[in-house]
């Protein structure tokens, strides 16, 4: 069957985007690829359309529970029944389910971790394999903006007969691409790279005073349309800007990670339904948020790397129309994100505290249990620790910690350059050759020519009785 | 303030003989023998784990404010409830918690009914829709239970409405506890609302408001029965008979707090039979209180020797660690992992 018929037939577009062809093409000829795609440019497409033309299993490896789940649920809703996720968050119950039926599915998405133990392994080297595709590819370098030291044992776990590698990401540089092929044991790969410029998008560095940044926040928001959604450091922070925001009248909520995982569905679907229009969240918000007229992003700091400020952008605008994304920041912003940055880090007294439960015969993963470390840290310390010796694994973090820092002005860089688009481009190594009219704050913008004024959406106070709600919602009499 | 009258309201059943954390145990669900035998002692089985997930620096900031605002108050150590308490109390009538046969899991049929009412929902519109629930189990469930009944028949479709509505009618409860409850749910091109949401908008806080939605949860499964789609939609939820009539007999008796000794002498039964039953408690009870008997470190090491043998032969296990009893390596092995 042809390509563009399988496309439409499964799902339903009639052709197909930048870059997608080139790339699926290639790992249909069976070589090991490269993909790098802007967010929002359907990376996903690059694996699910050879699902339907290679013979055997698409294992999908995948960081992100959340992500995992998402990508399952969008295939589901394409109408694919073979399909299933194993991590180990799964009930016994769903584990075993999956289990029985390994060989069957036509997609198989696995957690790094999943992927190391004995028992997929075996089980991966008897069965018929598609495709093996490398999502967040860039996790695996510890240049990656998101380090998964699991992420190194992807190679050892495969088959030594496999299929091709399908490695994909939305930003990597060129030190983070050679670690990919590196580490994946990549033979000859096809590199696609797709540009990262997203000319719809208007880019806004503004500098004002810490005291200032709400009120221009809240002005900005009830000044130029939505929907859109405010970047902040803390859950505290979401909650305030939520709640001046609904004083202003804004249809709006707040999310952050600390929040039950019912409520955070709830409010992922209100905004992807059009029944709010602005979300004030932490960084935990965004993946797996399919919707496409997101017209402004607005950020409260400095983000830590050029990377998660590209993707955290890269949510406007999906539908190719113009999308204004303001970041505020004051001086101190820089060493405020420093701060938040290595705080993930491990220090020298963890080192010893690692060393000492060691010693002492305890399992090291309670040094989580025990507060002593969050989950991040000791994810990082665990992995150098068996890697090289304690003083190593010092100059180690500060290595790390020194990079952190470099990122961190990265961003600060770019956003106070003589072209935020320019240098954004300049970071991956490519060069501008066509700025659009209001490219961004340092060219000069007019922001009314970018965005329809703000309009003042019915938010209604009141709750329907338990009656009228149901029958809203199941109206069969 | 449902919340805060349901606390006062259990501190006045314990008649000034606790202390200020013991309605956190019942909320929570501990299976201590004190908190158990509380359970019993007060007649306290309607709230008994019915917030599982309750923090302690939640619940504190609810005591503090009854203490600041003298409804209750502390002597010897034991939470006495004021004058103004007791006043506070006299209307109030907690109806429709049965904590006792739920204990949390009243939230997997919630999760059952959500994707179920979305569905039908959904329904004449689309069948592309991202489903509220994305728990497997649930997942499977419920397809399960829509095939079954040919859910795009618009005779089913009548026949679950109506007898979701005619049920919530019938329950006992105020109106606001189902307004909660039915707001939670979601549709089509209609998403339920958080608990923060529903907090502004009803003007009550959180836990009261989760505190009503579960009385409602707990009340709409014990009722479902003369309604066979929704009482189907309540498999294996309410834990009932989960023992064997004997074993049930010692259980009642473990957990009012008695000693193993004290049963087997009341119940004229061998010490070993006793011990038999505490291992089938371990084994249907996921709470089963193990580390009263067995030390975490004890039950580690049994279940790494457990698994480095590949057995569950007593002796075996027993020879590599003699410290521990066979009783102590029974109950291990018997319990659920954690």
């Amino acid at each position: 069957m042809e390509l563009q018929q399988i496309l439409h037939e499964r799902f339903g577009y009639t052709a197909f985007r930048e870059g997608q062809q080139d790339i699926i093409e290639a790992v249909l000829a069976g070589r090991d690829t490269v993909a790098l795609l802007p967010t929002g440019m359907g990376k996903s497409l690059c694996y699910q359309l050879p699902g339907y033309v290679v013979e055997g299993t698409i294992v999908v490896i995948s960081p992100l529970l959340s992500l995992m789940q998402d990508q399952v649920e969008q295939l589901k809703q394409f109408g694919e029944k073979r399909v299933a996720a194993l991590n180990s968050f799964l009930s016994p119950d769903d584990k075993q389910f999956v289990w029985q039926h390994f060989e069957d599915y036509r997609f198989l998405f696995l957690s790094p971790e999943m992927l190391a133990s004995q028992a997929v392994k075996g089980r991966l080297q008897q069965m018929k394999l598609g495709l093996i595709v490398v999502d967040e590819a860039h996790c695996i370098s510890q240049w990656g903006y998101d380090f998964r030291p699991d992420y190194l044992q992807i190679a050892d776990a495969l088959p030594a007969a496999r299929p091709p590698i399908l490695a994909l990401s939305a930003t990597a540089t060129a030190r983070i691409i050679s670690d990919i092929e590196h580490y994946l044991a990549m033979k000859q790969p096809a590199t696609f790279i797709h540009s990262v410029d997203r000319p719809n998008l208007h880019y806004e560095a503004l500098e004002i005073e810490p005291f200032e940044k709400a009120a221009a926040i809240i002005k900005q928001v009830t000044t130029f349309e939505g929907p859109g959604i405010i970047y902040t450091q803390s859950r505290k922070k979401t909650m305030e800007y939520a709640s001046m925001l609904q004083q202003a009248g804004v249809r709006a909520t707040f999310y952050h990670g600390g929040m039950e995982q019912q409520d955070r569905m709830l409010v992922q679907r209100q905004f992807m339904h059009g029944e709010l229009d602005w979300i004030c969240a932490t960084n935990a918000f965004g993946m797996g948020i399919h919707k496409n007229n997101i017209r402004q992003i607005i950020h409260d700091h400095l983000p830590q790397t050029v990377s998660s400020y590209m993707q955290e952008v890269g949510r406007a605008g999906r539908d190719g129309l113009p999308a204004l994304v303001t970041l505020y920041y004051d001086a101190r912003d820089a060493a405020r994100t420093v701060e938040v940055a290595t705080l993930d880090l491990p220090t020298d007294v963890h080192i010893s505290r690692y060393m000492a439960y060691a010693d002492a015969g305890k399992t090291r993963a309670q040094l989580v249990a025990n507060g002593e470390m969050t989950d991040t840290a000791f994810r990082v310390l665990d992995y150098w620790m068996r890697q090289l010796a304690p003083s190593e694994v010092s100059q180690k973090i500060q290595e790390l910690a020194a990079d952190k820092q470099q990122q961190v002005s990265a961003v600060a860089k770019i956003v106070t350059s003589t072209c935020i688009r320019a240098q954004l481009l300049a970071y991956f190594d490519e060069q501008l050759l066509e700025k659009p009219q209001n490219c961004c704050s340092a060219c000069g913008i007019e922001r009314h020519a970018i965005l329809a004024p703000y309009t003042d959406k019915n938010n209604s106070k009141d709750l329907l009785n338990w009656q009228q709600r149901l029958n809203q919602l199941l109206p069969f009499n | 303030m449902f919340a805060t009258k349901l606390i006062v309201s259990i501190f006045a059943r314990y008649n000034n003989q606790r202390g200020p954390s013991a309605v956190y145990h019942l909320f929570k669900g501990k299976k201590s023998g004190q908190t158990i035998q509380d359970v019993g002692l007060f007649q306290l089985y309607p709230f008994f784990s019915i917030t599982p997930k309750l923090t302690k620096a939640q619940y504190d900031t609810y005591i503090e404010k009854l203490f600041a605002e003298q409804f209750i108050l502390l002597t010897d150590e034991n939470v006495v409830v004021t004058e103004k308490g007791h006043q506070l109390i006299e209307d109030f009538r907690p109806e429709g918690f049965d904590g006792w046969h739920y204990r949390g899991r009243e939230h997997a049929f919630f999760k059952r009914l959500a994707l179920v009412v979305q569905t039908l929902s959904n329904a004449p519109q689309t069948m592309r829709f991202l489903p509220i629930e994305q728990d497997g189990a649930t997942q499977r469930f419920v397809k399960q239970y829509l095939r079954h009944y040919d859910f795009q028949q618009p005779a089913f479709q009548q026949q679950f409405t109506t007898q979701l509505r005619t049920l919530l009618e019938r329950l006992q409860l105020d109106e606001r506890s189902k307004q909660i409850l039915v707001y939670r749910l979601s549709g089509y091109e209609q998403s339920g609302y958080t608990w923060h949401q529903l907090e502004q908008l009803l003007k009550e806080d959180v836990l009261s408001l989760q505190l009503r939605y579960i009385s409602c949860l707990h009340s709409l499964i014990n009722e479902a029965q003369h309604y066979p789609l929704i009482a189907d939609l309540t498999q294996h939820i309410r834990i009932d008979q989960l023992l064997t009539q004997s074993t049930q007999k010692t259980a009642t008796l473990f957990y009012k707090g008695y000693s193993l000794e004290q049963i087997a002498q009341f119940r004229q039964l061998k010490i070993s039979t006793i011990e038999d039953h505490l291992a089938e408690m371990a084994m249907n009870d996921a709470q089963f209180p193990l580390t009263q008997f067995v030390s975490i470190d004890d039950t580690a090491a049994i279940r790494t020797q457990a698994q480095t043998l590949q057995t569950t032969k007593l002796r075996a296990i027993k020879e590599q660690l003699p410290h521990v009893s066979y009783f102590q390596i029974r109950l291990v092995l018997a319990a659920k992992g954690e």
